[in-house]
């Protein structure tokens, strides 16, 4: 989770991109492990973790978030894509969701090419969310609508 | 001191508030952002809610009672949370509806939102309505604030699916709309 590559991008509450130590790691783990209205789970290649994805539906579950997250050294192997759509279509399945809802930091354009490639849309761009690498950052809200997600299952 | 405007006062909240702040809850106009909140909630839990509100030098969040400045009526509730220091901020607002349409509810938003950026020194301040509210996104844009995001039929409320809408205002868009402030600390990458 301290990986260089990561900060910013680590989907965890309260993140900031300061080095975690390992009591703070923990206590993410455990807060995964009770958390309600949510699945936390680990993006696992032939027995190996390589990353975590999460939906998280707060108290609506109208709009759930979908966040992935993979080790830098296992990026670009297809494993986010795959990760992504299995949760976005677990929630349209067990869900009475109407839109799937991710941000994005500005700077992180794999993630945003990701995202379009998965059919997600941007939905607007919200001034100065985090601080990255000397700056403020925008962050862009991108949805993907169940309609949106039925269309591209059609065929 | 409170913060002191030319209709309306934001001052702390007291334990005679409850009442207020119960009816506040209790109509569906006015309860809260996104989401219908069951119209139920009573005087002794929002005054629980005061009584353990704890003495912090450092918190997070403010929550000021909006007085009529002419009568010293409470009239609504505006506050802030989710503080990032010297950052951003959300905020909210919830009012009576006899006292809307008199401008008081712009004076608090203009009270607080100056109150963000001068005082406690935020970038950017942001708040959430929907497009079922047309009433709060023609108010916070006569305060500065702008459209930052529409997210489709992510609100359901009365019947029917909203967009969720984000709004956001930016120090220098504040200092802009306030030619006879200084700002003192600008943007500190820059």
């Amino acid at each position: 989770m301290n990986h260089p590559e990561l900060r910013g991008r680590r989907y965890l509450d309260d993140d900031e991109e300061r080095p975690l130590s390992t009591a703070d790691v923990e206590r993410h783990l455990e807060k995964s492990k009770e958390a309600k209205n949510s699945l936390y789970l680990t993006v696992v290649v032939d027995e190996h973790p390589v990353g975590y994805a999460t939906v998280d539906y707060g108290w609506d579950t109208l709009t759930p978030f979908v966040d992935v997250v993979i080790a830098p050294d296992h990026q670009r192997s297809g494993y986010g894509s795959e990760a992504a759509n299995l949760l976005i279509d677990w929630a349209f399945t067990h869900l009475p969701t109407t839109a799937i809802h991710s941000w994005i930091a500005d700077w992180n354009e794999p993630a945003l090419r990701l995202s379009e490639s998965l059919g997600f849309t941007p939905a607007g761009r919200v001034r100065r969310a985090s601080i990255h690498d000397g700056r403020f950052a925008d962050s862009i809200p991108v949805e993907m609508l169940r309609g949106d997600w039925k269309a591209a299952h059609a065929h | 001191m409170p913060i002191e405007g030319t209709l309306v006062t934001l001052r702390e909240e007291r334990e005679g508030d409850a009442e207020l702040l119960a009816a506040l809850r209790n109509d569906l106009d006015t309860q809260a952002w996104s989401k219908t909140l069951p119209p139920d909630y009573t005087v002794p839990m929002l005054r629980k809610r005061y009584e353990t509100r704890e003495f912090n030098y450092d918190p997070l969040e403010g929550r000021f009672i909006v007085e009529e400045r002419s009568t010293g009526t409470a009239i609504g509730y505006i506050g802030y949370n989710g503080l990032q220091r010297r950052h951003s901020v959300g905020i909210g607002v919830m009012f009576s509806k006899n006292a809307w349409g008199k401008g008081y509810a712009e004076e608090a938003n203009e009270l607080l939102v100056t109150f963000l950026f001068v005082e406690l020194g935020v970038q950017v301040v942001q708040l959430w309505t929907h497009s079922g509210n047309p009433r709060a996104i023609g108010l916070a844009e006569k305060v500065g604030f702008k459209i930052a995001a529409r997210m489709h039929n992510a609100i359901y409320k009365n019947g029917t699916l909203l967009d969720n809408v984000v709004m956001d205002q930016i120090r220098e868009e504040f200092y802009a709309r306030h030619p006879e402030l200084t700002d003192g600390l600008g943007n500190p990458f820059e």
